[in-house]
């Protein structure tokens, strides 16, 4: 079984006591539903008792703390000696930072081959290797019965490949768990786009649908402070605006001619923008959507108005210049 | 020596298609001096069938250009081959709808409709001797069988670039290195393949490298990624990530200065509402 497992809650604790703000995004992570919810102690003080879901983890610093917390039954560390006892491996999960492309036999696998639950975290340049062969490498090095299929894999984003890794890990079949951060944050691959990923593939979750992503783009901003860019794939506010006309044209007749999903599933509304690169299908759309009444023969002239103050103005046409246009030229027409 | 790949760079067509960005006739012209000094293999100057504004200021850049490659966008239509032929051109762009969700649903056509008009606007493009590039529109989903037929019609003609678009932004690095070395098998090796990505899935930057990995000569890329929807193959990323690998033409840090003094020319005129 595929699972993702958000580490978004271990990522932002130096960056938000706003409980209520945290309270709401742990419920939309549940909405999700990526497989795994990773937690920081501190967000976990804040936000205990949790609700229910089938995997929480807990970051820990210290291999001793999971003593504390008798509830969580799955825990991650970045400390844990490889000679931990067996009890301790099978609760915490080891994680170990890689930073080349694995070109020799690590010695860091090597001495953690034997135990049962290991993160490999890093791994930035793999895109650049022959990343098949490492895949097939890391799958061998920890392939033994305690753990076969359950090593999990977190690629770090230096290269702004961690999402194309993440997906090939699974796709390739090389494992099913991997490690992600929602708009990518600590470095890591999006949550979103591997979900979506997977959901384009036919992996897991196909018919499920996450209008909720642009109030969660919010709260993200308001716990982190971080602006999710409009271009962001998924979560942008912008990935739906249209203004080329062969684009607009294409997406009237079929929308899947230039949408990779339909901007419902995410919770987003398709934008048709007038501009320099409008077409005569951009400005019958936008009449209809306007509800405004304008002959046919009238279309090419206004047409040309539009392209023009767009490149009078550096930029689109609003709604409003685009009826104040209509409404000049019918004028004329009438008197 | 690290094997040379081509940028290819797309800001000034694809990147002004993003929404809400309309270059001043200046800024084109700034923005395409920068590209021309950089180390950028090729521009794409623009599409000359938008306007005979569109088309003045292309002839512009050509007039200018001291070191770059310059090329024009045109769809698989005679009228636009006619407008970018008036460009003088170093190479004429042709974008060829390829899958059958293209083709059918969007041109309402088929696929020896597609044949015929490529047939006729080769017959302008060879009558005029100018260089042609081939783009396959939404390749990742469409049938190799059908790509390999158009291929070889240009390979008759003497038209060796293909470059292969994930226009909506569904492929994989696997897909992108199978559908390369397929294509360079069925075709003996006699074309020379392109790469143009879109970073709906955040995949952009893997998939292009996956593609100049797998023998792909030509690489795609605007400034800041922008482009439709969540924009293309970013610049300084793919020359950040595949630098190790390749001879860009520029280094990393020379294409995120340029990357840098481009987007400050953009920036204060972007209006979107």
């Amino acid at each position: 079984l595929i699972r993702v497992t958000d580490r978004t809650l271990s990522c932002i604790d130096d960056r938000s006591n706003d409980k209520s703000a945290l309270v709401r995004f742990l419920h939309f992570l549940l909405k999700m539903d990526p497989g795994a919810i990773e937690l920081s102690e501190k967000i976990y003080h804040l936000l205990a008792p949790l609700p229910e879901y089938p995997s929480y983890v807990l970051r820990i610093e210290n291999p001793a703390d999971a003593k504390k917390y008798p509830d969580i039954s799955e825990f991650i560390c970045r400390n844990v000696p490889a000679s931990a006892p067996v009890d301790a491996r099978k609760k915490i999960r080891a994680e170990i930072s890689l930073n080349n492309t694995l070109k020799t036999p690590s010695e860091t696998i090597a001495r953690y081959a034997g135990y049962a639950n290991v993160r490999v975290q890093g791994l930035d340049s793999l895109i650049c290797d022959d990343y098949m062969r490492v895949f097939e490498y890391l799958k061998n090095a920890f392939n033994n019965s305690e753990n076969a299929g359950r090593i999990e894999f977190c690629p770090r984003n230096h290269f702004n490949c961690a999402t194309a890794l993440a997906a090939e890990w699974i796709t390739s079949g090389a494992g099913t768990h991997i490690v992600t951060s929602f708009d990518g944050i600590g470095g890591f691959a999006p949550t979103e786009e591997l979900i979506m990923i997977l959901r384009e593939y036919r992996l897991r979750g196909e018919d499920k649908v996450y209008k909720f992503f642009p109030e969660m783009a919010r709260l993200f901003h308001r716990l982190t402070k971080k602006n999710v860019s409009p271009n962001k794939p998924i979560i942008g506010s912008q990935i739906f605006h249209v203004e080329s006309g062969v684009h607009v044209d294409g997406i009237l007749k079929q929308p899947k001619c230039y949408e990779p999903f339909a901007p419902e599933i995410v919770g987003q509304r398709r934008k048709i923008v007038l501009g320099k690169h409008s077409g005569t299908a951009s400005i019958m759309a936008k009449l209809s959507e306007l509800d405004i009444k304008c002959s046919q023969e009238h279309i090419p002239f206004v047409l040309e108005q539009i392209k023009n103050k767009a490149m009078e103005e550096n930029g689109e046409v609003s709604d409003w210049d685009f009826a104040k246009l209509l409404q000049k030229q019918l004028h004329k027409e009438g008197s | 020596m690290k094997p040379r790949r081509y940028l290819l760079d797309s800001t000034l067509r694809e990147g002004e298609q993003s929404p809400g960005i309309c270059y001043s006739a200046e800024q084109k012209l700034k923005i395409a001096t920068l590209l021309d000094y950089s180390g950028i293999y090729q521009i794409e100057a623009g599409s000359p069938a938008i306007s005979k504004h569109e088309k003045d200021i292309i002839v512009k850049i050509i007039e200018n250009r001291k070191n770059a490659v310059i090329s024009v966008w045109s769809r698989l239509m005679p009228s636009d081959i006619e407008h970018a032929i008036d460009t003088r051109a170093d190479i004429i762009h042709i974008s060829i709808p390829v899958s059958p969700i293209h083709i059918r649903e969007k041109l309402r056509q088929d696929e020896d409709w597609i044949i015929k008009q490529l047939r006729d606007c080769l017959y302008i493009v060879d009558k005029n001797c100018v260089p042609l590039s081939v783009g396959f529109e939404d390749a990742f989903r469409a049938e190799t069988e059908f790509m390999v037929t158009i291929a070889n019609i240009l390979l008759d003609y003497g038209v060796t670039r293909i470059r292969l678009a994930d226009t909506v932004g569904v492929t994989s690095p696997t897909r992108c290195r199978e559908l390369v070395n397929e294509l360079f098998v069925r075709l003996d090796g006699r074309a020379e393949l392109g790469i143009h990505t879109h970073n709906d899935f955040g995949m952009a930057v893997a998939n292009t490298l996956e593609a100049a990995k797998a023998g792909c000569l030509y690489a795609d890329v605007t400034v800041g990624g922008i482009g439709e929807r969540a924009g293309n193959c970013n610049l300084a990323h793919l020359v950040h990530a595949g630098s190790a690998l390749f001879n860009w033409g520029l280094t990393a840090s020379a294409s995120r200065d340029l990357q840098y003094n481009i987007l400050r020319v953009i920036k204060p005129t972007r209006r979107t509402r």
